[in-house]
């Protein structure tokens, strides 16, 4: 993630139409890239170092205070993350299309 | 790019590691990396436990044989990355660098590092092996957990990843022990790598996905099947409500066995060292030796020992709980019922420890990860009633509802509650004052659930009880003697009146006799108690603990169960009655009977036992937790702002709660 990013609202659509929602607005089950955040530089490089990072894609398990998401790794892999409401908040996602056309790997 | 370090083996330039010279290595992994479980296993029991300079963080270090060289293995902290502004980070930093090494060791780089990967969960490893890979220092991979990987369906090329770095890589399982061999061996094969990763933390990341993808693969679906059993798991023990009473149901069991089954081997311990003292004072003579002897030296080595049982048996059971992943998600369970008062939820484990024994509760508190919140479970554990205050509780309801077990449970269930308000009372405050700071917000990585490892527990538990005899024993030890030495001198002549008392014992019958000399022993035990040491203590400051309704006797109960709380009830069957057991028939008799020295008002009104009780609850009256605070907080200052504030607020309580009984009229 690359720290402040202003332009990145809750559910404003982005230049290319899609969806831009905070990490907590995501239904259970759903998933997104993340696409920036508004979080503090000490909180941002936590949560980088955790694979919570910009182009990661996540799967929110349990939407909640705290939250359960899923970082995906570069080898199909995952990992889980109890992530407290507040942070959850400031992390920013692209949505996946429901017929997973943008999912990358 | 980073400037390389000054290795150890390169101290007064000596070439690379040889033969015969011992071998620095720094383990370094993400947390959840099983990286504590591959130094356990690699150094079994040759380690030892220190902490690192200017720092409260642990340092471990193993020693284990490669061939003719001697390892030494340093057990950095668990990090997720070298670059985050943590403690755990930056002493990762600093020994990386060769600026600071485990207290008592010199002070170089390591001669190389083993950077140690959950095979499982590559991503976050392989970042921090990137950034570690930039300190060009001679690197070796251990990819752990590899069974576990394997299980899934992952393949895992790690000729390619050796090939790629230029560094020895090794596929092993900590907790089965495969491969771990090979990671000794290669131990003396760690080598400078032949590229360097990307500085900035962009280009890292492209990087590591880069490697990630070419070295490790797993089908979608293969990975999927493992996810769906973690998420059918983790809906029930993170639910909101079934989730709180898993919690409840596991932490009871938890609880129950510290409380309950290590009684029996304290019960056991207390036997024998009550052996051990007879022992000592049939076989030599009587004077001050023998006393020393039986009564400081065995007593106080048997107050050590006798908490062996419950910090050995909280560690293996948490030890246990961690492995199988559980524990993590009951941090996540109780995070939002403890962050209203400052706490994260890993305060939870240490606070519930705390009520059977503060001492493994405040170790356990290692497992909170900011520092602030692990100094405020610190402080505010030994707020909640531990099992030393159980005796106190027992003698106080019993004198305030005799006969009335109800009323009396209740006082016990008001006694409890009144200790947890107090401890999270405490940090909230001390989170908004000297420990003021932001909480840092929950980001916990919830691992993959799996059988816990006996072997990794076991050695847990043997490190936690080392650590507690050497640390705490020796410092509890020597309080104990001290309070003994109070407790025993000066040798006073026997008073007047027992002096007759034995005379005419010599004239009167059998039966008579018995019950005079009885008398004579028990009025010269009180005798000696008040004109001890701290039975002048006691006398000198009871002006003090007037304005709480206790006369001398009781303030010398008080000044001796300073050092444990347990101690008040035979003090006082000591000071009051003469015994030495308080659990003689009618004693607890003549305790509630006691007169004050005017020889008419009671010792024990009902106002002095509401005051008494509330006193006990909160007072810090339990040495051997100062001195474990001391150590586990980085400071005597911190065991002495612990004794001030518990002391403190004890006494405010106390002086309230009699004043108010004595307002309303309770006698």
């Amino acid at each position: 993630m690359s720290g402040e990013h202003g332009q990145c609202g809750r559910t404003e659509p982005t230049g290319d139409g899609r969806r831009r929602v905070s990490l907590s607005q995501l239904k259970p089950g759903e998933s997104g890239t993340v696409c920036g955040s508004e979080l503090n530089a000490g909180d941002r490089r936590l949560l980088s170092a955790m694979g919570l990072r910009e182009r990661a894609t996540v799967v929110l398990c349990r939407l909640g205070e705290p939250c359960i998401v899923r970082v995906m790794g570069g080898c199909n892999c995952s990992s889980r993350i109890g992530l407290a409401r507040p942070l959850a908040d400031r992390v920013f996602v692209n949505p996946s299309r429901p017929d997973g056309s943008d999912r990358g790997t | 790019m980073l400037p390389a370090a000054t290795p150890a083996h390169a101290r007064g330039g000596d070439p690379l590691p040889s033969a015969g010279l011992v071998t620095r290595v720094a383990l370094i992994g993400n947390p959840n990396t099983g990286k504590t479980t591959v130094f356990n296993r690699l150094s079994g029991l040759r380690h030892k436990t220190s902490n690192f300079p200017g720092t409260t963080q642990e340092a471990r270090l193993g020693f284990l044989d490669c061939g003719a060289r001697t390892v030494e293995l340093i057990d950095l902290p668990g990090v997720y990355s070298l670059e985050l502004d943590q403690t755990e980070a930056e002493v990762c930093r600093s020994v990386l660098a060769g600026q600071i090494a485990p207290r008592g060791e010199p002070i170089a780089a390591p001669d190389a590092v083993c950077v140690v990967i959950d095979s499982t969960n590559p991503s976050r490893g392989l970042v921090l092996l990137g950034e570690t890979l930039r300190r060009r220092l001679p690197t070796l991979v251990a990819l752990n957990m590899s069974d576990l990987a394997r299980r899934a369906g992952m393949e895992i090329d790690e000729i390619r990843l050796s090939e790629t770095l230029g560094c020895p890589v090794i596929r092993c399982s900590a907790r089965s022990g495969e491969g771990l061999e090979a990671l000794r061996g290669a131990m003396g094969r760690a080598s400078i790598p032949i590229m360097t990763p990307p500085g900035d933390e962009e280009s890292l990341v492209r990087w590591a996905e880069s490697v990630e993808s070419s070295v490790f693969r797993v089908s979608v679906e293969d990975w999927a099947r493992g996810e769906r059993l973690t998420d059918r798991v983790d809906r029930g023990l993170t639910h909101p409500i079934a989730g709180v009473l898993a919690f409840g149901v596991i932490m009871t069991g938890l609880f129950w066995s510290i409380f309950s089954l290590a009684s029996y081997p304290m019960d056991w311990i207390e036997s024998v060292f009550g052996l051990l003292g007879s022992v000592v004072k049939s076989v030599l003579p009587a004077g001050v030796l023998r006393d020393l002897l039986a009564d400081g030296v065995v007593a106080g080595i048997a107050g050590v020992v006798v908490f062996l049982p419950q910090i050995c048996l909280l560690f293996f059971l948490i030890s246990l709980l961690e492995d199988t992943g559980y524990l993590a998600r009951a941090a996540f369970v109780m995070d939002r019922v403890l962050r209203p008062f400052g706490l994260p939820g890993h305060s939870f484990v240490p606070l519930l420890s705390s009520h059977a024994c503060a001492l493994p509760g405040i170790m356990a508190a290692r497992a909170v990860p900011d520092r602030r919140e692990r100094l405020a479970t610190i402080l505010v554990a030994p707020f909640v009633t531990c099992s030393a205050r159980l005796p106190v509780y027992v003698l106080v309801t019993g004198l305030l509802f005799p006969g009335e077990p109800m009323k009396a449970s209740l006082a016990f269930v008001g006694a409890y509650a009144l200790g947890i308000a107090a401890a999270m009372g405490s940090a909230l405050l001390a989170r908004r004052t000297i420990l003021r700071g932001p909480a840092r917000p929950m980001a916990l990585e919830l691992p993959t659930y799996k059988w816990p490892s006996v072997q990794t527990a076991l050695l847990t538990t043997y490190d936690r009880a080392l650590v507690f005899l050497k640390k705490a024993g020796t410092n509890i030890l020597a309080i104990c003697i001290a309070l003994w030495w109070l407790s025993a001198f000066p040798h006073v002549a026997p008073p007047a009146e027992a002096t007759a008392m034995r005379e005419r014992a010599l004239a009167a019958g059998p039966d008579e006799a018995s019950e005079l000399n009885a008398t004579a022993d028990r009025l010269e035990r009180s005798h000696a108690s008040a004109e001890s040491f701290m039975g002048r203590i006691g006398r000198t400051v009871q002006p003090v603990f007037a304005p709480l309704g206790y006369d001398w006797q009781l303030t010398v109960g008080v000044m001796a169960s300073f050092a444990a709380r347990e101690v008040f009830v035979s003090t006082m069957a000591v000071v009051v009655a003469g015994e030495e057991d308080a659990e003689s028939e009618g004693v607890i008799d003549r305790v509630a009977t006691a007169k004050r020295s005017d020889g008419v008002t009671p010792v024990f009104t009902r106002a002095t036992c509401w005051s008494l009780l509330v006193y006990y609850v909160l007072a810090m009256q339990c040495l051997p937790t100062l001195a474990v605070t001391a150590r586990e907080a980085g400071g005597v200052r911190w065991a002495l702002l612990q004794l001030a504030w518990m002391s403190g607020v004890a006494y405010l309580a106390a002086l309230a709660v009699y004043q108010v009984a004595r307002a309303a009229g309770v006698a």
